[in-house]
């Protein structure tokens, strides 16, 4: 039976070494990182025990710092093309999300060196899964075949299930994390499956030519292949949390440590939505009809039942993990509108995003204590008036997650909710609208807290590091707010690989 | 030019259907397990047999279409499969060490 | 298509079908006077005192695990054996690359004491 594949392949398949150089260029941001996780453990392993976590967390910075020194090079020479025989790409969308990913990577390491050494927990592993799981989540972006979609999943998702249970002495770590693996490898089972499904209706894994192959295929022509989709679908509303598939976010939010919520909440969405843009507006635009009703209605129970929820929420965490899957129903309206507009403002606000939701969950990390984390809403009273500079950032990141003018929240809400207008979904939008007027009230109940007068709190544990990746964070977030076409432009060549329709 | 999408069994012979059906019915019985079981050790051991149902669907569509993609996708879905095991594995035998979890509803300290 | 099959089939149904009555008739039709020593479980005459299902060390599991993880791997081989000739020297240097990341995890285990038994 092998035979007779192999005589289907062309009679001679070479691989020149010029050809090796140029694909890994087309990859060298991703390689760069692969390279940095492979030196970071071989530095934990010779290097003497108390110098391992500060050295390896400033070498993953510095990998990351030059993997995001390549990205930036090549958006700046737009060149990017397929490679490895189409697997992945080097084009200005994946450039994109290499850019975010990189910026991100460098966010959570400085986070997570303070946190890690306040709670005493073991480093130089926990930045290994790091970077592991920033591999994954680049690849996602660059991958241009069903195999390497779901390779970059996986790799994401391991790493993932590791961190979340990284404190391994709390019962809730450990619950965080097996719930994560239960939840993760169902939908990872069910994207599988409509993949092996879409890949036997177009006879190819490649996007491109998946795209093409079914370019006249109909939902009645192929039950196999609109089988396929559901289950697609199905799992990626699993993994950008969307409802009905939501139920795990809250809980493994609130369980796993700080550095990883932070990460998870930016880092796996923005992924997820890098793979679904990939999967289902790139390869499948015939079937468009059918995934756009499947997204819209997730869309419209998440921003309804995220907003719903989040009031009546007393943890921190809890808020943000239920704020964040209304927000992900939002983001979900780009996609649905789809074209370049919707496009590049889902990648926009997902950059954005990045920044300010980022901020609000770093933040957190000020009221950590050797003993565990302090994260309901009455242990952020008077953080305004105990430590200032961090009370604004904190009203900064939660103005700009209920979408006030003039920051970056408000910008990305506007272009989301303009281009769903524009193609049509006035009904989905005026969800939406309403969903963002319910949200203010516990975002500014955040603040409430935060601003009540009371000096005589625990002592706040402030580190060089995370302050940095803050201050870092609300400084753009404001930047994108004045100045939102400097972002917004870079969305729109983002989303320009990706065929519009 | 015979016609690839078919399995030679001995004297008789059996079309992609059956692959496919096969795959399907362990899918389903994967999915239905998850759903139903408790223990978190066979929801992890069902989250694998869905995954292998899906590994024969592509290997099955992989013949079928004389396409080399799908087998490669399976070989590549086989590490993934074994590296999530280890791992949740892993993640599992740490839960049973500290407590004795038969149930994955005794998993409800966090709620709010 | 299927036709060679139906024999088979015949003779399962046939094996399900006998086995299940045989069973279910026992059941039924036979006297039941449970009493207590009775219903003990038996092993070879003597009471047991402890439960039949013992724990195993988590070492044997450990062990397995790692086995896997590296058993696993070799299947990439398989295929590229096929097409070294094609490949060229590039392929052999790109082995040499996967094989260095798969030592370098197992530098890590080793370090790290997971190969130790005790």
């Amino acid at each position: 039976m092998t035979a007779v594949l192999l005589a289907s392949l062309p009679a001679h398949v070479s691989y020149p070494f010029s050809q090796a150089l140029s694909d890994l260029t087309q990859i060298a941001p991703i390689a760069w990182v692969t390279l940095t996780l492979l030196l970071c453990v071989l530095a934990d392993l010779i290097l003497p025990r108390h110098r391992r976590g500060t050295a390896v967390a400033s070498m993953a910075v510095a990998g990351l710092v030059v993997s995001l020194g390549f990205a930036v090079w090549f958006w700046y020479r737009g060149d990017g093309h397929g490679a490895y025989a189409g697997y992945v790409t080097g084009d200005r969308f994946a450039v994109f999300f290499e850019m975010l990913f990189a910026v991100l990577g460098i966010l959570v390491v400085l986070v997570s060196h303070a946190y890690l050494r306040r709670r005493g927990m073991l480093e130089s592993e926990f930045h290994v899964l790091t970077l592991a799981g920033i591999v994954g989540m680049m690849t996602l972006g660059a991958a241009t075949s069903l195999v390497t979609v779901f390779l970059g999943l996986e790799l994401l998702s391991v790493a993932f299930y590791v961190t979340c249970g990284f404190a391994r002495e709390e019962t809730t770590a450990q619950e965080a994390a097996a719930k994560y693996l239960l939840v993760g490898g169902f939908a990872s089972a069910f994207v599988l499956y409509g993949m092996a499904l879409v890949y036997g209706a177009a006879g190819s894994t490649l996007l491109p030519v998946i795209s093409q192959r079914l370019a006249h295929a109909g939902v009645l022509g192929n039950p196999l292949l609109s089988l396929g989709v559901i289950l697609l679908g199905v799992g990626f509303a699993f993994k950008v949390s969307g409802v009905p598939f939501h139920q795990w976010t809250p809980d493994v939010y609130q369980g796993a440590p700080l550095p990883v919520t932070a990460f998870m909440s930016v880092g796996t969405k923005a992924a997820a939505f890098a793979m679904i843009i990939r999967v289902f507006v790139q390869a499948l635009p015939s079937m468009t009809v059918e995934w756009q009703v499947l997204l819209a209605v997730v869309s419209a129970a998440s921003m309804i039942v995220g907003n719903l929820m989040a009031i009546v929420q007393t943890s921190v965490k809890r808020l943000l993990a239920y704020s964040g899957i209304a927000q992900a129903g939002y983001v979900l309206i780009g996609v649905v509108a789809g074209g370049r507009a919707g496009l590049g403002a889902v990648l926009f606000y997902l950059f954005a995003y990045l920044f300010f939701n980022f901020g609000a969950f770093a933040i957190l990390t000020v009221l950590v204590r050797p003993d565990g984390e302090h994260d309901d809403l009455g242990d952020l009273d008077g953080l305004g008036y105990r430590h200032p500079v961090l009370g604004v950032m904190m009203s900064i990141f939660m103005l700009s997650l209920a979408g006030f003018p003039p920051l970056a929240g408000f910008f990305g809400k506007f272009f989301l909710f303009s281009a769903g207008i524009a193609a049509g979904w006035t009904w989905l939008v005026v969800i939406a609208v309403l969903a963002s007027v319910v949200s203010v009230s516990y975002y500014l109940r955040v603040l409430l807290h935060v601003w009540t007068p009371e000096t005589a709190g625990k002592r706040l544990f402030v580190r060089a590091g995370p302050v940095a990746a803050v201050a870092v964070s609300a400084v753009l977030a404001v930047l994108f707010g004045i100045y939102p076409a400097l972002l917004y432009g870079a969305g729109l060549f983002g989303a320009a690989p990706i065929p519009g329709r | 030019m015979p016609d690839y999408g078919q399995f030679h069994v001995g004297t008789s012979t059996l079309s992609t259907t059956w692959f496919l059906g096969l795959g399907a019915i362990l899918f389903g019985l994967g999915a239905i397990g998850v759903v139903i079981r408790r223990n978190p050790l066979v929801i992890l051991i069902c989250i694998e047999l869905m995954l292998n149902a899906a590994n024969l669907t592509l290997v099955a569509f992989s013949r079928q279409l004389l396409n080399l993609e799908g087998q490669l996708f399976a070989l590549m879905t086989m590490t993934v499969a074994a590296a999530e095991a280890v791992v949740g594995l892993a993640i599992l035998v740490d839960i049973f060490h500290r407590r004795d979890v038969e149930d994955v509803d005794e998993l409800h300290e966090l709620k709010g | 298509m299927l036709a060679s099959y139906v024999p088979l089939l015949i003779f399962a149904l046939i094996v399900l079908g006998l086995v299940g009555a045989l069973i279910t008739l026992s059941f039924v039709l036979g006297p039941t006077k449970p009493y207590r020593s009775k219903l003990l479980p038996y092993e070879s005459g003597v009471i047991p005192t402890t439960p039949a299902r013992q724990r195993l060390s988590v070492r044997f599991y450990l062990t397995a695990m790692l086995f896997i993880v590296f058993d696993v791997e070799t299947i990439f081989f398989y295929p590229w054996a096929v097409f070294l000739h094609q490949l060229g020297w590039y392929g052999v240097i790109e082995m040499f690359v996967f094989i260095a990341i798969l030592a370098v995890a197992l530098a890590h285990i080793w370090r790290k004491g997971g190969l130790e038994w005790e």
